[in-house]
This record gives C-alpha cells, structure tokens and sequence, in this order.
C-alpha cells in the first residue's frame, strides 16, 4: 500500500469496532493524543491552533471521488475531506461514534437501520447537506456498477430513503448488526457536483481542497462549514515523493513535517532519531499474510497450508522485517491478539520445521519439491524479506522455494481478481482498511485470492450479522475464528499498522480500527 | 535551402508517426492494463473488469484503439487519465514547466562546465590539467546520476542545509526560492551533461587547433589564448551544438531519476506513474511528447548549424 504505483493490494478487514447504538459526543475535542509509538498511546497533549503540515507519500492522491478510491494513501487522504454518518474517534476506541449522524437503531431482525442526522449540515460551499442527498450519496456507493471498494463489506442494500429531512433510512436484504461500523468507511459527498470531484469538491470533512494536481499535491484548508470542531492546521499539504528514501531524508531534514509509509528499513533507525517520531499505534489492525491457492495444487490440502503455517517463523519476521513493531501471531487468527472478539483456546501454530516437514509430507510435499513466492518489484521490500526468510527455512527441510519479483502489474495477473488457480504459487500480501468483525469478509468466496470457500465459516458470519445480543455475535464470530484457524485459508506473518514518520512536535496523528493513518486531529504541541 | 528544411521537416514527421505506432503498440503488448490494479480490489470480478475493458475501449483492436487515439492527437485532444479523469494536456502541462527548466537549467550548468574546461585542455594539451580534467570528464560518465544527487544531498543540504532535500516552487511564485530548489537537481544533471560534451569538445577543439588557420592566426601575431578562443571555439563549437542537442534531446531518462532524488514534479515523475498504473493516455502523451522533443531538438540543430555554418550554406546552395 506504499510506493510508486502500490496498490491497495487486497484489502480484508480489521480490528473489531462494534457497533451498537451510538451514544458519545460529537466526536470533537480539544486534546489530541499523543501517540508516537506502540508503548506510548495514552498521553494526551494539548495542540495549539495554527501551522501548515507538509505530508509525503510515496503514492500519490490520484483522485478524490471517495467510492472510486483504489490506492491506500486515497484512503488516509479522503477522511479529512469526506465525512461519514458515523465514526471511530481517538478517545472511543473500537466504539463506533455519532458524526453526520446522531444516533441509529435497528430493527429486530437487524434489517432495517434508521439514522437521525445532526441539524443544519452543509457542504464547503455552504449548501445544505440534506437527508435526499445523503441518500443519494449512500445509494451511489451501494450501486455495483460505481465498483466501491468497501461495497463488499456491507451487507446488500434493499433500499436507501430519506423519510423526513432529518433521517435516513437504510433497508438491508439479510441482516447487517455491524452496519454502523462498515458506514464509518463510506464518505458522504454531493452527488449532485460530481462533475467538479476533482476540481473545486463541495466536501463534507473538516478540510476542504485549496488546490489539487493528480499525483503530485493536495493542499487542503479547514472547511468553515464542516459540522464538528475546526481541525487545529491551517493547511495540510499532501505531496508525492516519488522515492520513498529520499523523502526520509526530507524527513530527517524537517522539509516535509509526516510520511506516510516509512519503509520498514528506515523504522528502526528513525526510531533512534529524537526529532522525529514514528506512529504505528499500540493495536495492530492489519494481517500481513501469505496467500495460497485453496482450490489448485499442493495447497489445495489443508495439510499443506498448515505445513506452511508453521514453516514461517513470525517473531523473527517481525524482528528483522518490521523493525519489532508488530504483533507475533501464535495461532493463525486473523482477529487481532488486542480484540475483545479473539477466541481463547486455537490450535497454536509455533514455529516448527519439523512439524511443517511431516504436514508438507503428508500433503505430498516432499524434499526437492519447489515452490514459487510470487512478490512485486519495487513494492514492499519487505514481502521479499519474508520470502527470504521463509526461503531459508524451508531450505533446511528440503523444499526449494524460488522467489520471483514482478513489477506490479505483471505481479497481480496471476492471482487477481479471486477465482483465479495459481498452483503451488505463495503471495505475500496485507490485508487491512476494515474493522473487526467486518475484515473477516475479507475470505467469503470472491474476496480472497486464496479461494477459500467454507461453508461453516461463511455461515458463520451471516450469523454473527444476524445475531441479536452480543454473546450470540461473539458466539458465531468464535466458530468463524476456529475455522478459519483449522482452515489456514491464508497464514499470517505479522498483525502490524503501516508506520508514520512524523516531527515530534507534530502530534496527533492516529491509527483507527481499520488500520488507516489519520491526520484530522494533527496539530502542533503548544 | 528550403529544399533541405522541406525534407528535414518530412522526416522528423516520419520518425514522430512511427514513434507513436511504437509507443502504442509496446503499451498494449506489455501485460497488464488500466484495469489490471482493480483486479485486488475485494470482491471485484472478472465480470466486472471486462465490463469496465468494454467501457475503455480496450476489448478492441489495437488498430482500431490506435486509429481512435490518432484521430485524437491530430485534433490535440491526447485522451485523458484512466484515474483522475485529468485530461492528458492539462497533466503534461502541470509538469512541462519544472522539467524544461530542470533540462535548460542542466544544460547551462553543463556547458558552463564543459566549455571553459574544453578551452582550458586546447591551451595546454596532453598537460597534467588535461589529464586530471579529463579524467573528470571520465569519472562524470561513469558515475550514476542517483548516487551523485544523494551525495550532493547528504553535503549541501544535510550537512550545510544550504539547499533544500527535495521540493519544487514555480519561478513566477518566488524567483529566488526556486532557484535554491533547483540548483542541486541541475547540478547533478549539469554534472551529467558536461561530461560528454567536455569529451567531445576537447576532441574537436584539439582537432581544429591543429588546423592551417589557427597556426595562420597564431603567425599573424595572435597570442595562442586568442587564437584558441577566437578562432578554433568557434569552429569547434559546430560540431558540438550537434552533439548538445543529442544529449539534451535524450535527458528524460536521466532526468526521470533527477526527479525521484529530488521529488522534482516532472514529466519524468508522471511517466514512471503512467507506467506503473498502465496510464495509456497520459504514458502515451508524456512519451510523444518526448519523442518529439528529441525529433524537434534534432531539427532545430541542424537548421541552426546551416543558419551558421556558411560552409554547409555553399553546400546548399550548389
């Protein structure tokens, strides 16, 4: 999700927000944490009003139509001008919050969601934001042929209405208990001035567009009619670096204030830099993972893919490759070891070659076989650091494994989109940008590559969306976790967040459940 | 005369044609395509990527896809982004300004380099200054541009902070700080540029200085100095226009790895993206616009050296 043309790879789902009625405030406050570090989350400093932030990326802002959205970055950039009906905030945690939207609640059979909306809402032009236009807003990124990226996640829309100006209705075709999490991805715009999205966007964030040239800069300035308190920064200035070190440098110089993505290489000695800090939250909300054809070749045995499983040796990945910012997965729970969701008692998967070597036998795997790690050229070095490391292991039990690096596009034909056969072939990938319950949407059929299709997994899910109490969801998503465990659909390397560099007076900077970056409560300290 | 611009022109329109059939026709052999990057999106299909090749007009024909965007060109309408729905012309236009000043900026910081260096070797040949400039000129060959521009970097604006990392300011916005930022991109592509023309020059101006004219010059009572650089630069500036011309012609590659040291906006920067995003309209744009660039550059040359060379004018002329 990082460099040149890195693309959203596949995006799964994360941390677990669940999502009752929303109560809360107005999700606006004063303070802002100061959190620069996985140990050091909790501290609160206060920001003083004022300052221009200069952000770099080594990807670039393409566009900014929020439901055409296909490179992560877009996706840290969007919030800030695109608002939601509700939200995760700094201060709630994995609680989903009121923002367009006051409060909701659903029927019984958790079909039908009726949403109140804040009174008097605007777009930066100063036109009203009313219930019709945020229908129509949500009815465009339901709508399958606008091809949004969250769409997937949601369960299927019926209808979308606006009953009276100050509510909005959504009718679901089976039953969606986490509605209200997956809407905190789904950006409310004017569908109306679509035609100018990319020149002059009518918003609805806390920061509208000053001036935007395609992959090169977005400079944005605070939206006077956005409904929450105005954000501390007077301008934010999001510019592309094209080479990814070289904005390091930049970084270290003070020329650019954040950056988006620092390279695991440059993590660990930032990390030794006392003007600069590195962001990467104290809760992991995104799996990097190894995906394997279920359906083709040797991984189509269960055995083979959790021969695999216990063949990565996940603590020294996350040591040598993510600079020991990360969680080590002792089990291969897609649901992160922070969840109050996690379920106790899976089936560990240590690292054990011998153990791999037997499973690998039994799957037909045996010593001189071959296997591919299919990786992308120019990308995330650190996936060819994992096939690296994974390389050696498997050395040592026989298995030769061959890692090939394609530039990007060449990289993705094999395996994407899902139900493509990719025999015998290991993809390294990371999967992020949704809350929990919802990422582990992320392996139903025609979602992951990996092809998994379980027929008590994906029931599962449907009911824990169903589910009418808590311990009934917790209770279905407990199933789901199991299987999934057993299954090995994919095995996990590492539950990380994709670390930012920032100056160390610049602060509030957070991660939010999904695992995305988050500059809209940035601010310089006092 | 006219004959001569008449056909130079027929054959730089030649080379821009066959140019683009080749630009077009590389883009659509190469895998992947526009779509391509939605293929990781979550539950996007096959069906729906086709759906959308449709749409684009990328299920047709290569012929009929190149015949289309032609008939575009020739109107100068160069298509539009895949992603931001930018037109070509407005995204090239963005970036033309930064990278012609880095090319013109590079250009004068080579010759400013070559030039008096070349002239300092022609009044002292095959002495310790000759040697030790042109193994320079050698050293400035052989080292690659990123690792100069990363040196450079790591002294003058880490070290000193005399000039900013990386960064870019338009000159109509802040004349002065748009020098600082490009000082150091044109250095290290100056550095690039001299090395050649330094080589090339020292050769032609030895070359004319052992001409009957020079040494005539000399015997009339010029001083060597003056005979060098009244008489033997000129000449041997001729031949060397052409090879400039050459050099600053084919800067994009180099320059495209200029501007990732640098984060310079450039053309360079936006074809790496086309590339990597399999952009056909802007890749195809940026490229054309190169070729043509190069083709144009070529052109100007030569009808400069007839302008100025009264030999090549009496060649014209019988």
């Amino acid at each position: 999700m990082r460099r040149l043309s890195v693309l959203w790879a596949s995006i799964g789902a994360l941390a677990l927000g669940l999502s009752a009625c929303g109560g809360g405030g107005d999700g606006s406050t004063v303070e802002a944490p100061a959190e620069t570090s996985q140990s050091d989350t909790t501290a609160s400093t206060t920001l003083a009003q004022g300052g221009e932030a200069t952000i770099a990326s080594a990807q670039g802002v393409s566009q900014l139509d929020p439901y055409k959205i296909l490179f992560a970055f877009e996706g840290v950039v969007h919030p800030l001008m695109w608002a939601t009906l509700t939200q995760y905030t700094p201060e709630g945690g994995e609680t989903v919050e009121p923002n367009l939207a006051t409060e909701w609640e659903a029927s019984a059979d958790q079909k039908t969601w009726t949403f109140t909306l804040r009174p008097d809402l605007k777009t930066s032009t100063g036109e009203p934001l009313t219930s019709d236009k945020i229908a129509a807003s949500l009815e465009r990124a339901f709508d399958p042929e606008t091809a949004f990226l969250w769409a997937i996640f949601i369960p299927k829309v019926a209808a979308v209405s606006a009953p009276d100006e100050s509510t909005v209705e959504i009718k679901l075709k089976t039953p969606g208990r986490y509605l209200p999490a997956a809407l905190t991805k789904i950006s409310i715009m004017d569908v109306d001035e679509l035609g100018k999205i990319n020149r002059s966007p009518a918003v609805t964030g806390p920061y509208k567009v000053a001036k935007f040239t395609p992959d090169q800069s977005l400079e944005l300035v605070p939206n006077e009619h956005y409904h929450g308190d105005p954000p501390k920064l007077d301008k934010l200035i999001f510019t592309k670096a094209q080479d990814a070190t070289a904005a390091v440098t930049s970084l270290r110089a003070g020329e650019v204030q954040a950056l988006w993505s620092v390279p695991w290489t440059d993590v660990r000695e930032l990390d030794g830099n006392s003007d600069v800090a590195i962001t990467t939250g104290d809760k992991p909300a995104q799996n990097g993972l190894i995906l394997t054809d279920n359906t083709s070749g040797v991984f189509k045995d269960v055995k083979a893919r959790q021969a695999l499983a216990h063949a990565v040796d996940r603590q020294s990945i996350v040591d040598a490759v993510y600079a020991g910012r990360g969680d080590v997965p002792t089990t291969n729970n897609p649901v992160f070891q922070w969840s109050d969701l996690v379920t106790d008692g899976l089936q560990e998967y240590d690292f054990d070659l011998d153990k791999a070597k037997e499973l690998f036998a039994e799957a037909g795997v045996t010593e001189g076989s071959e296997l591919t790690f299919w990786a992308p050229a120019g990308a995330y070095p650190e996936w060819t650091s994992v096939g690296e490391l994974l390389q050696k292991d498997l050395e040592t039990i026989g298995i030769n494994l061959k890692i090939e690096t394609n530039e990007i596009s060449q990289w993705v034909e094999p395996f994407a989109p899902a139900g493509k056969k990719f025999p015998d072939m290991i993809v390294p990938n990371i999967y992020g940008g949704m809350p929990l319950p919802l990422n582990l949407s992320s392996w139903v059929p025609g979602v992951c590559e990996c092809n998994f299709d379980n027929a008590d997994y994906n029931k599962a899910l449907a009911d824990a969306q169903a589910a009418t109490d808590d311990d009934a969801a917790k209770a279905a998503l407990a199933t789901a976790q199991k299987v999934f465990n057993e299954q090995v659909p994919v095995a996990l390397t590492v539950q990380t967040s994709i670390p930012v560099g920032h100056v160390s007076d610049l602060q509030g900077i957070w991660i939010d459940p999904s695992g995305l970056s988050r500059f809209d409560r940035a601010g310089y300290v006092e | 005369m006219m004959r001569f611009v008449i056909r130079r022109v027929a054959v730089s329109v030649l080379m821009l044609w066959l140019a683009s059939v080749v630009i077009f026709v590389t883009l659509r052999v190469i895998p992947g395509d526009p779509i391509a990057a939605r293929g990781t999106l979550p539950g996007f299909t096959a069906e729906q990527m086709a759906q959308l090749r449709h749409e684009l007009g990328l299920d047709r024909s290569i012929l009929a896809q190149y015949l289309d965007w032609m008939s575009g060109v020739l109107r100068g309408d160069f298509g539009q982004s895949f992603f931001s729905d930018f037109s070509t012309t407005e995204l090239i236009a963005t970036r033309i300004v930064p990278s012609v000043e880095l090319a013109l900026m590079a250009t004068l910081v080579g010759l400013l380099i070559a030039v008096p260096a070349a002239v300092a070797i022609a009044l002292r040949p095959h002495s310790w200054l000759d040697r030790v400039l042109s193994s320079g000129a050698a050293g400035g060959m052989a080292v690659p541009p990123f690792w100069l521009g990363i040196l450079l970097v790591a002294f003058l604006s880490i070290e000193l902070g005399w000039f900013p990392t990386r960064g870019y300011v338009p000159f109509v916005e802040d004349p002065l700080e748009n020098l600082r930022f490009v000082a150091l991109p044109a250095v290290t592509m100056g550095v690039v540029v001299a090395a050649p023309v330094l080589r090339f020059l020292r050769a032609a101006l030895l070359d004319v200085t052992r001409s009957d004219f020079v040494r005539t010059a000399e015997g009339k009572g010029l001083l060597w100095h003056e005979a060098v650089v009244r008489h033997a630069l000129p000449n041997a500036l001729m031949p060397t226009l052409t090879f400039v011309g050459m050099v600053v012609g084919s800067m994009l590659g180099g320059i495209v790895v200029i501007e990732y040291v640098f984060g310079w906006p450039g053309l360079g920067a936006l074809a790496v993206d086309s590339v990597g995003k399999r952009d056909y309209a802007v890749l195809q744009g940026v490229v054309l616009l190169a070729a043509a660039a190069f083709v144009l550059t070529s052109l100007v040359v030569d009808l400069l050296s007839v302008v100025i060379d009264p030999r090549l004018r009496d060649q014209m002329s019988t």
